[in-house]
């Protein structure tokens, strides 16, 4: 028979190699565009996930922005890296930019005249501060909790 | 696996809160009524420090990718409470990785709690037909997976016709991934039972003496 402590070792082996194999990000998806010229040019977005990988074959959906209201300008998919270019509409500047994919998505808008495009930026903090931020919370309701039910403990013991 | 904002249509999600917010009470009470909340805190933090952490392992199969779930686990040390300890490390995942949505914890806890609560019925009733241990565990957290991957594919295929070929591309994806947290569940509870049994919501025959194997 096999003993516990093997499969408790070859268990933990998959879980390090796993670490170790399959860079560890978080799973936010992003889109970022590139003008190629000038607002009557090419544009390139790309879309990838936190960590690199690419969103390949992602449904991608543009909009026009005129006024406020969006409106569906192309639908499309991105190719094997992730890219999608398209022609702006004449005389129009204001996109928003949608790739989807398994659930995820990420959003842009992007205005040709600024070209500096707004979008999921990447400003946060690194990913291990994260980590650490969520344990932190974890404990302090731990903590939180740990408190309530001592003090409902001395309250018991006071009213007896 | 984690549904994002803005993609589910709105009676969805407020089915998912709905069934969230009621199990969170039923099972807190019924954690209550069968033992201390205040003792298990110590091993609901642990657990769901491990849950809020395991989504950033992932397999990357192309198109897809998909990431541990860890519901087994937290279905068998933790019972009932692991419906709290899901919900609590969602909300964190949504919070500080955009892992998943604000609007979408609903539904989301619904999808992994439920199979969680599942693989914990499984575990207390595999326990009384005397399967071993560390097999039960197995068992326990890739049918966890396997059930989770059935909730989010109904809830994708419900909420309408575009969502069907994806849901069959997560499907697929979430395959390796039930194999190799069967893999871990079974290690975990192996080992467990044979170093700190009284973790497992079973009653134990002594501690450390008989190989369960």
């Amino acid at each position: 028979m096999i003993k516990i402590r093997t499969v408790a070792l070859i268990g933990l082996s998959i879980l390090l190699l796993m670490l170790c194999v399959s860079p560890v990000s978080a799973h936010k998806a992003f889109v970022g565009a590139f003008l190629t010229g000038d607002a009557d040019d090419e544009v390139q977005i790309k879309a990838w996930y936190e960590g690199g990988v690419p969103m390949a074959n992602a449904e991608v959906t543009i909009y026009t922005v005129e006024d406020g209201e969006n409106e569906v300008y192309l639908e499309g998919v991105t190719d094997e890296l992730g890219f999608y270019t398209f022609e702006p509409e004449y005389k129009v500047t204001d996109y928003s930019i949608k790739v989807e994919q398994t659930g995820h998505r990420a959003k842009m808008d992007l205005d040709l005249e600024g070209g500096v495009s707004t979008g999921s930026s990447g400003d946060e903090l690194p990913l291990f501060a994260r980590i650490i931020a969520g344990l932190g919370y974890l404990v302090g309701l731990a903590g939180i909790a740990m408190i309530y039910t001592a003090h409902r403990m001395r309250k018991d013991i006071e009213s007896k | 696996m984690h549904i994002s904002d803005g993609v589910l249509p709105l009676p969805v999600i407020a089915v998912g809160w709905i069934i969230t917010i009621i199990l969170l009470a039923v099972t807190l009470r019924w954690a209550g009524k069968h033992g201390d909340i205040a003792k298990e805190i110590p091993k609901l933090s642990v657990l769901t420090s491990a849950f809020f952490v395991a989504s950033l392992i992932h397999i990357d199969i192309p198109p897809s990718s998909a990431h541990l779930i860890l519901n087994g686990v937290l279905g068998i040390f933790l019972g009932p409470l692991c419906y709290v300890a899901m919900f609590i490390g969602l909300t964190l995942q949504a919070l500080l990785f955009q892992h998943g949505g604000l609007t979408v914890i609903g539904i989301n806890t619904l999808n992994i709690g439920i199979p969680g609560l599942i693989s914990y019925f499984v575990f207390i009733a595999g326990f009384r037909r005397k399967i071993p241990l560390a097999l039960l565990g197995g068992i326990c957290c890739g049918l966890a997976v396997l059930l989770t991957v059935v909730c989010l594919v109904s809830v994708l295929v419900i909420s309408g016709e575009e969502f069907v070929s994806v849901a069959g591309v997560l499907a697929v994806a979430h395959i390796p991934i039930m194999i190799v947290e069967a893999f871990i569940g079974g290690a975990v509870v192996g080992y467990i039972a044979k170093v700190k049994p009284e973790l497992l919501p079973i009653p134990i025959k002594g501690g450390k003496d008989e190989d369960q194997n």
